[in-house]
């Protein structure tokens, strides 16, 4: 049950309790390790029925990457998007984009960043397939070549295991 | 007057332009859109008021109203989405 | 003061965004262009509100906890309005002119 994810993610959960605390001192650290323990307990338990820390693993220079890109990515597409609401018109459509991830979470992270950055929003997921809505301008299609942010994306999040 | 009151009157402006917004939609998906807005915009109202007045357990509430008006707008939507069942 | 400065840069930007994207709200008849650019605008200008804050804050726990928020939101916002557009259109909310197509 002990394991190097679990001890990982319970420094993580005592880091964002000193966090709400605003005071580091023995108690606040003690009492922040006490209900880590627990909650990962019945989390594993109760709520899940696996191994949360195995489930979702990420390494923390893959998540760095992705949010660095990623907020790079919302500003440049934002300041894209000024043009399209002075302009005041424009058509939507609804392509599926075939996703050579294998993992689930990896899946979801990727769609997370396509919802995220302004003018595409991912409607529906089936196992690897995402239906998203876009412009009618715009250049993605199914042939994964076409579509260099999206496959930066799988680059980065390539590494994941399902 | 400070710089950042007068950052948190225009948020209060845009605020009551999304409200009006809000009142206008046709559809219920276009008031639960708008009322997304508007949870951002008290989001950072919030934030912004605790950096002002440097009362730190502000942001506390920030960070419960951005947990709860999720969790509002996607039950909205899910309850929706079967027609009530 | 290049921190102030900065950060005085960075809340510009972000009511500068926002102001356009209730601009689009008001202006677009359609709801998923709607969705597509004026909500999402709204959340680029609420992450360059939150960075402008840390900046201006400096490092203290109060700056750490914004931090925390603007990763909650990074993290629910898409959900919210993926939950939306699911909605709409499974319940076949259409454009008006898909109405026209028909």
């Amino acid at each position: 049950m002990i394991n190097r994810g679990a001890i990982k993610n319970i420094c993580l959960f005592t880091l964002i309790w000193i966090l709400l605390n605003e005071k580091l001192n023995g108690f606040v650290v003690l009492s922040g390790i006490f209900f880590s323990v627990i909650s990962l307990y019945f989390t594993d338990k109760v709520l899940l029925g696996k191994s949360y820390s195995q489930l979702f693993h990420i390494p923390f220079t893959t998540i760095l990457a992705y949010l660095i890109y990623l907020i790079f990515q919302i500003f440049k597409s934002g300041l894209t998007a000024i043009p399209k609401v002075i302009k005041g018109d424009c058509r939507v459509k609804i392509v599926d984009y075939h996703t050579p991830l294998n993992s689930q979470l990896a899946i979801s992270l990727l769609a997370n960043a396509i919802t995220l950055t302004p003018g595409t929003i991912t409607i529906e997921k089936k196992g690897n397939i995402l239906s998203i809505l876009c412009f009618d301008d715009e250049e993605i299609t199914d042939d994964p070549e076409l579509t260099t942010t999206f496959s930066k994306y799988e680059q980065i999040l390539g590494s994941l295991k399902s | 007057m400070n710089f950042l009151e007068l950052v948190l009157c225009g948020i209060a402006i845009y605020t009551v332009f999304s409200i009006i917004r809000v009142l206008l939609g046709p559809s219920i998906w276009d008031r639960l859109l708008c009322l997304n807005v508007v949870s951002a915009k008290i989001i950072m109202a919030i934030v912004l008021l605790s950096v002002i007045s440097n009362q730190d357990y502000l942001l506390d509430i920030a960070l419960i109203y951005a947990f709860l008006g999720f969790l509002g707008t996607v039950l909205i939507a899910r309850f929706i989405e079967k027609r009530g069942d | 003061m290049i921190f102030l400065w900065l950060g005085r840069f960075f809340i510009i930007f972000s009511m500068i965004f926002m102001l356009i994207g209730i601009i689009g709200l008001f202006r677009f008849k359609d709801f998923y262009l709607r969705i597509l650019i004026s909500a999402k605008i709204e959340t680029v200008g609420l992450l360059a509100m939150l960075i402008g804050l840390i900046i201006l804050s400096g490092v203290s726990f109060a700056s750490l906890k914004i931090l925390l928020i603007g990763l909650v939101l990074m993290f629910t916002n898409p959900l919210a309005s993926h939950a939306i557009a699911r909605s709409a259109r499974v319940n076949g909310y259409l454009s008006p002119w898909e109405k026209i197509d028909d």
